[in-house]
């Protein structure tokens, strides 16, 4: 089905027309938004007029204090940490230390090989994959190599999509932070190798970032990335455990036929309280913490945070994209559902999952599977509540 | 406009975004009613969706057709659409239920208002398996174009795709022996 299935069952082309007998896209509702449109674009006019006025008394008025401080006693030169981050950076959540780097060793900043072709990027809206000099398809192998010589770990071919798919969709200027990642002690050089071409790109793992091998820009992968990354680069880190275990889960939903089971009941949701929070409700406590690491949403087209909370070496809670993970009893249902359970408590506490496989069972509340139980060793591992859809 | 006229317009004037509109409106209409199940937010979808591309066709580089473009706006915006409706019903304490034995006359009104049955049952699938299906099916795209947009990998694709497949046969099953 790579291409396009030639045993195609009937139905399929009762789905070709529209679900709707009553078009819903009229003309009417074309004019709105051909009003809506010309609205914002007189908006976005007398705004850019008003800073265009703003900047030009600004800019007349900084002319004439710097007249005055260079005509006066006040002139002194400026002093500048230079390795001082040009924004605020949220702390790192725990456990994501990376090994340091050795502090005598004068850093190398991973210049592209002799067979490699550095990926030259532009500071402008749309795809970023617009602008690759390549495409997805082309690329049959990914290497992390650094940060020492010599140092290199394959990306998994079933998971070269994590990180193709995370560049196609960025929004540089959205994505761009501060910044470059060629000064990273712990930096590492991704190496995309086509048929015929190697190209290269760094990746920072302190702060979730792509850079160019030029230097000159550093921008934000997303959380998958960054769940990737620490498998391939810091194995020990409790994330690394916890993207080894969910790859599984994903692995297994891929080869299963049968996932959903239509006849299981749906319990009330708030046999789903985790410590007595909804997923809102956790939501609000992480808002509470400062630390994190940011991350790319491309579904919200908007920077996230990657956060934990709890010991440095053993996190409780773990939160991403859309996501809380629970990773210790410390937190329980009402039920008393809470990692270390076996599977056959489960049941006899909470019934069949809606959807299951063997490791991961979910579910539902309303209309979407939210609340997942990932199972090791025949034990709950990790609880999830996750956004619809 | 063909295609790839498309790449080198950096702003769009009236007569262009009429154009737009006409001619893939219905398309992405349809992209967000499949999604959302409701005309009120398929509505609001679009307008989005086409505002957007109003403001940002500059940046639209001809990596993919136009038609794919907007329907990766629509299905994004769709599922923000959804997750804002989320959190503003969970902040506002309001519980959601969905009762299957006792359609809300919402459900009904939707229900009398799709094309065919077929649609009942597309729309019955679980959110991941119904936009899985409908790109591949109504909107003919590729599992390659398909992982692209939802961000998957091809072997996920594929896996929903013969889950909905699955699951539609059996439904189609049981209303044949039903019938009968």
């Amino acid at each position: 089905m790579n291409g396009r299935d030639n045993k195609e069952p009937e139905w399929f082309g009762e789905l070709k027309g529209s679900p709707v007998r009553v078009p819903g896209w009229t003309m009417d509702k074309i004019k709105r938004t051909e009003e809506k449109a010309t609205a914002t674009s007189a908006r976005g006019q007398r705004a850019a007029r008003r800073r265009r006025f703003v900047f030009a008394g600004l800019g007349g008025a900084a002319v004439l204090v710097a007249a005055i401080l260079l005509a006066g006693p006040w002139t002194h030169p400026a002093k500048s940490d230079p390795n001082a981050a040009l924004s605020p950076q949220p702390t790192p959540p725990a456990g994501t230390e990376m090994p340091p780097a050795n502090a005598s060793e004068e850093i190398s900043p991973l210049p592209a090989g002799t067979d490699e072709e550095a990926i030259r990027l532009e500071r402008k809206p749309g795809k970023l994959g617009d602008q690759l000099p390549f495409q997805s398809g082309e690329v049959v192998a990914i290497t992390v190599k650094g940060p020492h010589e010599g140092e290199e770990v394959p990306v998994p071919q079933e998971r070269l999509f994590v990180i193709l798919q995370s560049l196609w969709w960025i929004d540089l200027p959205v994505a761009i932070i501060d910044g470059d990642a060629i000064h990273s002690p712990n930096v590492r050089k991704l190496v995309f190798s086509t048929e015929k071409r190697q190209y290269a790109l760094l990746y920072d793992p302190d702060f979730n970032a792509f850079g160019l091998i030029d230097g000159g820009m550093r921008f934000l992968a997303d959380d998958r990335v960054w769940m990737l990354m620490q498998s391939l680069t810091n194995p020990a880190s409790p994330w690394a455990e916890l993207d080894g275990i969910l790859e599984r889960a994903r692995i297994e939903l891929e080869n299963t036929d049968k996932f959903i089971d239509e006849e299981t009941e749906t319990l009330d949701r708030d046999r789903f309280r985790v410590n007595g929070r909804d997923y809102v409700e956790w939501e609000t406590q992480f808002k509470l913490l400062s630390s994190g690491r940011q991350f790319y949403d491309s579904l919200t087209g908007s920077i996230g945070l990657i956060q934990s909370m709890g010991e440095a070496v053993r996190p409780d809670v773990f939160k991403f994209g859309g996501t809380f993970v629970f990773a210790t009893d410390a937190n329980a249902t009402p039920d008393g559902i809470a990692v270390g359970l076996t599977s056959a408590e489960t049941l006899e506490r909470l019934g069949e999952p809606n959807a299951r496989t063997d490791t991961k069972w979910s579910y539902r509340m309303g209309d979407y599977l939210r609340f997942h139980l990932i199972f090791d060793a025949g034990k709950i591992r990790y609880m999830m509540l996750t956004m619809p859809a | 406009m063909e295609d790839a006229h498309w790449k080198y317009v950096e702003e769009m004037d009236a007569a262009a975004f009429r154009e737009l509109m006409l001619t893939y409106g219905q398309d992405v209409w349809d992209l967000a009613f499949v999604l959302t199940k409701r005309h009120d937010l398929a509505d609001d979808v679009s307008q989005d969706v086409f505002l957007k591309a109003y403001t940002s066709i500059g940046s639209f580089r001809g990596g993919s057709s136009v038609r794919t473009w907007l329907l990766a706006i629509a299905r994004n915006t769709s599922l923000n659409y959804l997750r804002t409706a989320f959190m503003r019903r969970a902040i506002l304490m309001e519980r959601v239920t969905t009762d299957s034995t006792s359609p809300s006359a919402e459900n009904e009104a939707i229900s009398r208002s799709l094309s065919g049955e077929i649609w009942e049952k597309v729309l019955a699938l679980p959110f991941k398996l119904r936009e899985s299906l409908i790109l591949y099916v109504k909107y003919e795209l590729s599992v390659r174009e398909i992982a692209g947009l939802l961000r998957i990998s091809e072997g996920t694709v594929k896996s929903r795709l013969n889950r909905a497949r699955t699951q539609m046969a059996d439904r189609r099953k049981e209303e044949r022996a039903y019938e009968r």
